[in-house]
């Protein structure tokens, strides 16, 4: 492997962190040159110069094997997430390494998780920088690289099959670089019309800004303590839950919606499977908490619209505490933390595509003890599935389980209880944000131990890396 | 870009680091400085006024106990309006000095209303004792004197949160110098390692291949990544090794041309 090659492109990957920090030091001029000034600026120069540094030996001319393409996706995530942490570090307040490194990790994998207990201390254009991360993280900070690697050289770049979900190749038929444009076209185009609806609606255009961010990227990082809550606004929520359940649909879909190719949404087995899956644990959270006497129906149903949306969108904004919830609304949210949205959306977590793939093997498995000697064949959107991706998703199925639990396991062991630990874990494998326990909708991750959330920090990573890619790290022998 | 070009690079980008590191802790050292400087300030200040505040307001209440005992009533008039334009003056400078965002309101009230009821008492056909130990005169008193305590505490926050802002200054700075050092450690081991790559490992190669050829004639193969001088002159020993090549062969035919 030659590893100038997979520094060079990694150093481009963080020129576009630094063109976000330049616009946080703008942000903080604006404002008079608040505490963020020097932490950014400081940032910026150090982040520029690391990324430049290999251009001026490395040329791109290169043809990038696979095994060069994973380095370099890995490499730029790991070193976003460091370079990320920098102007967290050098501002100071609740930020210690660990709590910066965890801010910056949940940030780039759009967990949004925080360990910030009063997000409000911090100047403009460090919250701004914290939105960042989530944008450059949800477009995939490989996506940018396809996008953007191709104009600056002719390399040949095979990046996306670490990066982007099988499940993406397989349904997508475009080629990677004009698929890899198309995403960024659509996520781009949600960002900017959200912008504008939430400024209609009645936000500043800082917070317009950020929690478009948050919500396209399906991050969660709210620029107040209490998250939309704040807000208390009907139109608000409504802007958001569309938009938070349109950036948990394959982005393809949603062009292929618009531009009236035959593979749209209402077409889609998994579209109609998520749709559904949303409007029914609605309607069962509503009820429960209805019945329960928690409030009355009509706040019930706005209540549980929004936080059943925000967890399968794995964006993790919060209206309310659900901790305090009755228990099947917890367990119906846990399952959607489980399931999640679409592949090829910003979304983490197990995919509903996956979920879908799983029920109709069951229901093979189920025909096939039946009749014995009938050939059950496995068709997804009309396509006979090949036995290979069954058995990758079993076998991510296993994986994700295996280290939910070894996750839970060690939060356990460091002496957290064990539904914080769980849904902890849970909540950022799926890279969702809030869990239940202390770690609920409008709480956060201060009052863990530093070894629990250093260990969290992998998890977000192995969840954002589809598990695989992340543990391919530990394979030795496939850096040979 | 040419290997001078390249290294020169190299070089600007560590200084480039360690510039921005020493100017931002210099600045942030300069802003700490202020910082001191205006808690020392503030500190003291508030401390030396409050106190020349306070012993006014003691003074005046011996002059006014000095009247019940020697009830002479102009005496008291002069020594009560020295202290009180005293009192006056000091407050207005307590007006000029104030360089923090504490509001100085209920002192100046507390003030104004303090004097107005001592003056207004001094005509007052009652007895001394009558004249001062009134309600009014009291609540006054103690209005006045809360008012300068208020003044206190209040410094006393601001002179913290002040401590706190410069405690999280001193993290920024210390952070600044270990990020730099780690950017250049970082920055030193890549550098090394694209030298290596680039013109190390192909110079090694080069001098080997070289030598390889001239003992044993085995054949010049070396892989050069960039297109610099190493690339350069590689081509040219190759060039050189195929002229070499070419005079041989010529020389030979000529030797069998004439041997012919």
């Amino acid at each position: 492997m030659r590893f100038h090659v997979v520094i060079r492109y990694a150093g481009l990957v963080l020129l576009l962190d630094s063109l976000f920090m330049l616009i946080g030091i703008a942000i903080s001029i604006y404002d008079g040159v608040d505490t963020g000034f020097f932490p950014l600026l400081m940032s910026f120069v150090l982040t520029t110069i690391i990324g430049l540094f290999p251009l001026i030996f490395v040329n791109g001319h290169y043809n990038i094997s696979k095994k060069e393409g994973y380095a370099i996706v890995v490499g730029s995530w790991t070193l976003s997430s460091f370079v990320g942490i920098l102007p967290y570090i050098l501002w100071g307040g609740e930020f210690t390494f660990v709590n910066a490194w965890f801010e910056s990790v949940s940030g780039y994998t759009t967990t949004g998780a925080t360990v910030l207990s009063d997000v409000e201390a911090l100047p403009r254009s460090l919250l701004f920088w914290r939105s960042s991360t989530h944008l450059i993280g949800g477009a995939g900070v490989v996506i940018f690289a396809l996008a953007l690697v191709p104009m600056m050289s002719r390399s040949r770049i095979t990046l996306s099959s670490v990066e982007l979900s099988p499940f993406v190749k397989d349904s997508f038929n475009f080629k990677v670089q004009k698929a890899v444009r198309i995403l960024l076209y659509v996520y781009l185009f949600l960002v900017v019309t959200l912008i504008l609806f939430l400024r209609i609606a009645g936000m500043s255009w800082f917070d317009a800004v950020n929690h478009a961010f948050s919500t396209v990227a399906t991050g969660g990082f709210s620029t107040y303590n209490d998250s939309i809550a704040h807000f208390n606004s009907i139109w608000i929520e409504l802007i958001l839950m569309v938009y938070m359940v349109f950036s948990g649909i394959h982005f393809g879909l949603l062009y292929s919606s618009i531009t009236t190719r035959r593979n749209n949404i209402f077409r889609s087995e998994v579209t109609r499977y998520y749709f559904l899956s949303v409007i029914v644990s609605i309607i069962i959270v509503t009820i429960s908490l209805w019945t329960n006497g928690y409030y009355e129906i009509l706040r019930s149903l706005r209540l549980a619209s929004f936080q059943v949306i925000s967890i399968v969108s794995t964006t993790g904004f919060a209206t309310i505490d659900t901790a305090f919830w009755p228990s099947l609304s917890i367990m119906i949210l846990i399952f959607l933390s489980f399931q999640c949205a679409c592949a090829g959306s910003t979304a983490g977590g197990m995919k509903a595509d996956r979920i879908v793939l799983l029920f109709k093997t069951f229901k093979a498995q189920f025909k096939q003890l039946q009749h014995p000697n009938a050939i059950v064949k496995i068709k997804f959107s009309n396509i006979k599935t090949s036995n290979d991706l069954i058995i990758s998703t079993l076998i991510f199925a296993l994986l994700f389980i295996i280290t939910l639990l070894a996750g839970t396991i060690f939060s356990t062991a460091m002496g957290v209880d064990i539904m914080t630990s769980f849904s902890a874990n849970l909540a950022c494998i799926s890279t969702i944000g809030p869990g239940f326990g202390d770690v609920s909708s409008l709480g956060n991750y201060s009052t863990l131990p530093d070894s629990v959330k250093f260990s969290l920090t992998l998890v977000m990573l192995a969840g954002r890396l589809e598990l695989f890619g992340f543990f391919q790290l530990f394979l030795i022998s496939s850096w040979k | 870009m040419g290997i001078r070009k390249r290294v020169k690079l190299g070089f600007i980008a560590l200084a480039l680091i360690l510039f921005s590191a020493g100017v931002s802790s210099f600045m942030e050292m300069g802003r700490l400085g202020d910082s001191s400087h205006k808690i020392v300030d503030i500190g003291s200040n508030s401390v030396r006024l409050s106190i020349s505040l306070l012993d006014l307001m003691q003074q005046h209440s011996s002059v006014i106990y000095e009247y019940s005992v020697n009830e002479n009533h102009d005496n008291f008039v002069n020594k009560s309006e020295s202290v009180l334009k005293e009192l006056d003056s000091l407050t207005t400078m307590l007006l000029y000095e104030n360089t923090i965002s504490v509001s100085l309101n209920k002192i100046l009230e507390a003030k104004n209303l303090y004097i107005k009821n001592v003056r207004e008492r001094y005509n007052s056909p009652k007895s001394s004792f009558e004249i001062v130990y009134t309600k009014e005169h009291l609540d006054a008193y103690w209005k006045f004197v809360n008012s300068v305590k208020d003044y206190m505490i209040q410094s006393q926050q601001y002179v913290l949160k002040e401590t706190a802002e410069i405690d999280n200054g001193i993290h920024r700075s210390k952070m600044f110098g270990a990020v730099a050092i780690s950017a250049m450690v970082l920055i030193l081991i890549v550098f090394y390692y694209l030298l290596d790559v680039y013109y190390l490992r192909p110079i090694v190669s080069l001098t080997s291949s070289l030598h390889k050829y001239l003992l044993n004639k085995t054949p010049f193969v070396v892989n050069v990544d960039g297109r610099d001088e190493v690339y350069t002159l590689k081509e040219l020993i190759l060039d050189l090794i195929s002229e070499n090549r070419n005079r041989k062969a010529k020389k030979r035919d000529d030797d069998m041309f004439f041997n012919d």
